[in-house]
């Protein structure tokens, strides 16, 4: 616990920049594609040249990269088909940055507010993954943000996520 | 005591000779080995020769221990194609071994980690197999991540 608080401010130090536009709401991933299409089709036969030679990718594989990822690059990855939808929920790599985000605007007042909203947003954003997140176990738990003392609170909470897994 | 060696059988039919005590890294073999001696050929329906000849390498190696790590890091690195990290990924599956199946996924997770949805697809050859009304609802729904 003591731990986890300590590399969250020094990577809080490291990295101050702000955040950029952050969807909020929108819950239902995937659920719309099966209603509309009643069958997943078989997304792990592989196209291309060599076939079939692939053949498909067992689960362990697939958890096994995906775990490899952050949880951006975990999400973008976990898109490519229905089959890998919910990967991202299993991940035992949980690592959380705001550094994709970038504050754009034509002037420093602007860029300023945006950047609250950013972060704002953020917290929310953590809030909703860590509860959509549904793996038993937990390998390594990073949150990468420039959050200062408001968000106390809020960085307490994730803490208590990877305490309570293994 | 001659060292015991044992024949492993690709999907193509191609005989490879490992010494027993290497091959048991792979907790197949050794369940295999302990069950019924394996004096036989062992035959690994989904292994291609290609693949089995590096998992052979691997097994082969002869490495320190503190330095295996860095070993597995560096053989997955000189193989850097996405298609032979995934075959030799399976075989290590296939074959139980660890360290060489965590190696080659985080590899392909490497190579994968910038790319866009697109190029994830084509690099795992994957088929898409949403609309694109679909696929705009996700791309909505994670709008931070693409």
């Amino acid at each position: 616990m003591i731990h986890a608080y300590i590399m969250l401010l020094i990577v809080g130090i490291i990295l101050a920049a702000g955040l950029a536009a952050l969807p909020a709401g929108s819950q239902r991933l995937g659920q719309q594609d099966y209603n509309k299409r009643g069958k997943v089709s078989d997304c792990h036969r592989l196209k291309g040249k060599g076939g079939n030679r692939l053949a498909l990718l067992p689960c362990s594989i697939r958890s096994s990269i995906i775990s490899s990822l952050t949880i951006k690059e975990a999400v973008v990855t976990s898109a490519v088909c229905k089959g890998w939808r919910h990967l991202w929920r299993d991940t035992q790599t949980l690592v959380l940055e705001d550094k994709t985000f970038v504050p754009t605007g034509a002037d420093l007042d602007e860029r300023a507010q945006k950047k609250k909203e950013q972060l704002k947003k953020f917290v929310e954003w953590i809030d909703r993954i860590l509860n959509q997140h549904v793996s038993i176990t937990i390998d390594v738990f990073k949150i990468k943000s420039g959050l200062g003392s408001r968000h106390d609170e809020a960085i307490t909470r994730w803490l208590i996520l990877p305490s309570r897994k293994k | 005591m001659s060292k015991k060696t044992l024949t492993l059988m690709s999907k193509d039919k191609q005989l490879f000779n490992i010494e027993e005590h290497l091959a048991v890294q792979s907790v197949t073999i050794r369940n295999m080995v302990k069950e019924d001696g394996a004096s036989s050929v062992i035959p690994l329906p989904r292994v291609d020769s290609e693949t089995l000849a590096l998992v052979i390498e691997y097994l082969n190696r002869q490495q320190a221990p503190e330095e295996d790590e860095d070993y597995v890091k560096k053989f997955v690195d000189e193989r850097g194609e996405i298609p032979t990290l995934l075959e030799l990924a399976q075989a290590a599956l296939d074959l139980d071994i660890k360290k060489l199946m965590d190696a080659a996924c985080m590899k392909v997770a490497d190579l994968i980690k910038d790319f866009t949805l697109e190029e994830v697809r084509e690099a795992l050859r994957i088929e898409n197999d949403r609309t694109p009304e679909e696929e705009k609802a996700i791309r909505d729904e994670f709008q931070w991540a693409f």
